[in-house]
């Protein structure tokens, strides 16, 4: 080990003060040892410097973008880039996060968090180039969409290596599901952070670093990075989670009744629709000029890069397709047309806008229109079929834009029901007013994980996406969970602690900068609490345990908590599921029959 | 990040001997490789001595064949360049 004060780290926290366009630096190390990093870190800031009271889009907000200690090294996965502020969807814990190279190059920058506060008086991005810190005008980049702000910040700055995060029209003009794009196709999706950006007036933040990062001890660090690596030593292009990403979860979601149709009605696609989508995702590899895109350090890339050449959608680009999408398309809306899956997943790219967030007020409206709770004149004219392909982008459209009809659906399904009433809130599928693609009536470890979220709905906040992936070892469960009875999702059994184990991992890995599909939220064979530990000692040099990061991931968790209650004034009220999810069966498919219970013991 | 650890044990891309450029939009990377000293960047030396040079050990699966193609040729035309 040498003389660093700390390692692992890049050392340096950038505070700016977009009002009086103050820049100011601060230690690290001050934050380190009880927080760890990314998220962790980010939340205490929060929780200590954003007072009870504070409106979302106000000034006195802040936005805390973070990378972890293992970003910028070889720890598989270390490519998540945290960013978290008081959410203007729920008024409480707003955190999310995103894959990319952007986290890295941060470090390399020399930088480990940027904490944004105040308001610029006119659109700027933030260059940040090593010690070069430099507010640029965004008034010529305001309006732009993502992908023509990332070209054109490249171009100005001559550098196609700079990274970038941005916002949309969306961000911009402070729809709440406005999030923030990295990599074009990669996106910081819930909690409306990007319009949280939009009020700032912070367009971009772009980096780019010459420097590097040290661990504290290299030999070691690289054995446990060796040993985390081994599991994934034999994959190919031709694995299946390689091969297909995300989307190869949906044969086995469909079976679970995982993916909501028509606004959480159903729990599975009509047979047809989905043998259609299933043989659209193997022709795509076929038909489609496709790249498999990897983030740094990963040993199992998953994201893909599509451009269609031919047909309605010839020319288009896109990024980023994962199973949400066809949950959001597919299912809440019925879109049965998978190509417009990829056109309109780009297009949410383009605007910047969350596809859950798009998909939940959409599907709600449907319903509504369909039940003859809103009509025409709601609407502003436009008839709300399922799965109408134009009335989705139009309405997709408007909400980027905030116009009509749209200005309304861009408040989330939890305030348009609010606003509507007429007994529309029983199609309001969220969870503290966030918009769900989570289904929470087949998997009782799932709903649970997504109730209790301290940002509403959890797949990167303690939801166990492990219970629906089917074939788990039951002792290995046990052993790596604590939990044998992963095979049924509607065993209540053991569901409580598998909840816990997830949202302490889940809270480790978005503090470390680690994405959850290397680790035991995605397979018990992959890293868990244990590599991870060992990982994070090797490269700060602090010995730590499984246990001691357990207890890191547990007091952000509270911290989380007490911000809701003081920010929100959530309670357990708050953790029960949208009614449907109780008082429904699921009504057809393998699960059929099966209904969730309010006040079960689990 | 491999090769810049391997010479000098810190993740530091900018000194490496490789560089990829992501080239999303070209459906792509750009391979770089650096076989002089160059604008800080460490000359190839194909990590004499090692069985397996080190970026391909920690390339992920997309990029594996071609860096083995190219540090392969590297490695034969050695004394060229070397």
């Amino acid at each position: 080990m040498g003389d660093r004060e700390i390692y692992g780290y890049a050392g340096k926290i950038l505070r700016v003060d977009l009002t009086t366009s103050r820049l100011s630096i601060e230690p690290t190390i001050k934050y380190a040892r009880e927080w760890l990093g990314g998220s962790g870190l980010a939340q205490w800031i929060l929780y200590n410097e954003v007072k009870p009271g504070t409106a979302p889009y106000e000034p006195s907000n802040k936005l805390v973008i973070g990378a972890g200690p293992l970003n910028g090294t070889l720890a598989p996965g270390a490519s998540r880039v945290t960013a978290d502020s008081k959410s203007p969807v729920t008024g409480g814990v707003g955190s999310s996060n995103s894959d990319g190279h952007f986290s890295a190059e941060l470090k390399f920058a020399g930088f480990d968090t940027i904490v944004f506060e105040g308001k610029a008086k006119d659109p700027v991005y933030l260059w940040l180039k090593d010690d070069c810190i430099e507010f640029r005008d965004a008034l010529p980049l305001w309006g732009k969409t993502t992908w023509e702000t990332d070209d054109i910040i490249k171009h100005e700055l001559s550098d196609e290596r700079i990274q970038i995060m941005c916002i949309g029209p969306a961000g911009e003009n402070l729809v709440r599901g406005g999030c923030i794009i990295v990599n074009r196709g990669r996106a910081c999706g819930r909690c409306g952070l990007g319009a949280v950006m939009g009020s700032k007036n912070l367009k971009a933040v772009a980096v780019r670093g010459s420097g590097g990062v040290e661990v504290a001890e290299p030999e070691r660090f690289m054995r446990a990075v060796d040993n985390a690596r081994n599991v994934f030593a034999n994959m190919d292009e031709q694995t299946p989670a390689i091969k297909y990403g995300t989307l190869r979860i949906a044969a086995s979601k469909q079976e679970q009744c995982g993916i909501p149709y028509k606004n959480f009605q159903y729990l599975d696609l009509p047979a047809n629709a989905f043998n259609r989508l299933i043989k659209a995702i193997e022709d795509w590899q076929q038909e489609y000029r496709i790249r498999i895109m990897g983030y740094p350090a990963c040993p199992r890339p998953c994201d893909r890069y599509f451009r269609i050449e031919r047909g309605p959608y010839a020319g288009l680009e896109c990024g980023g397709v994962q199973f949400e999408a066809l949950t959001d398309f597919a299912g809440k809306l019925a879109v049965d047309d998978p190509e417009f899956i990829l056109k309109i997943n780009s297009y949410c790219n383009e605007l910047g806008l969350d596809i859950d967030n798009l998909a939940g007020p959409i599907s709600w409206a449907m319903e509504c229109y369909e039940k003859g709770i809103l009509k025409e004149n709601d609407t502003g004219g436009m008839k709300l079929d399922w799965g109408d392909k134009d009335v989705i982008l139009e309405l997709t459209r408007k909400i980027a834009y905030r116009e009509g009809f749209g200005r309304i659906l861009g408040e989330g399904c939890a305030r348009c029901a609010q606003l509507f009433g007429r007994g529309s809130e029983y199609f309001a599928i969220h969870m503290k007013g966030q918009d769900l693609y989570e289904s929470m009536r087949n998997a009782i470890g799932w709903a649970l994980g997504a109730c209790v979220s301290t940002r509403g709905g959890g797949h990167t906040t303690g939801a166990p996406a492990i219970e629906t992936s089917g074939n788990v070892d039951a002792d290995l469960a046990e052993k790596v969970y604590g939990v044998r009875a992963l095979a049924n999702p509607q065993a209540f059994e053991g569901k409580a602690k598998l909840v816990g184990y997830f949202e302490l991992l889940h809270r480790s890995n978005n503090s470390l900068g680690i994405c959850h599909l290397l680790t035991t939220s995605s397979n018990p064979s992959f890293m868990g609490f244990c590599e991870l530990a060992e990982l994070y000692s090797a490269a700060t040099g602090w010995e730590t345990t499984e246990d001691d990061l357990k207890r890191f991931a547990e007091r952000m968790l509270n911290v989380e908590k007490a911000f809701n209650i003081l920010h929100a004034g959530f309670s357990r009220r708050d953790d029960y599921p949208p009614p449907r999810c109780l008082e429904e069966p699921i009504p057809r498919g393998p699960a059929a029959g099966f209904k969730n219970r309010k006040g079960e013991k689990g | 990040m491999a090769c810049a650890y391997h010479h000098k044990s810190i993740f530091w891309p900018s000194i490496s001997s490789i560089e990829i450029i992501d080239k999303p939009k070209e459906l792509c990377f750009g391979i770089m490789f650096y076989v002089e000293l160059d604008s800080g960047h460490l000359a190839c030396d194909g990590c004499e001595g090692l069985e397996e040079p080190v970026c391909i050990k920690y390339c992920n699966a997309l990029a594996r064949n071609e860096l083995t193609e190219i540090i392969s040729k590297l490695r034969t035309t050695k004394d060229s360049w070397g």
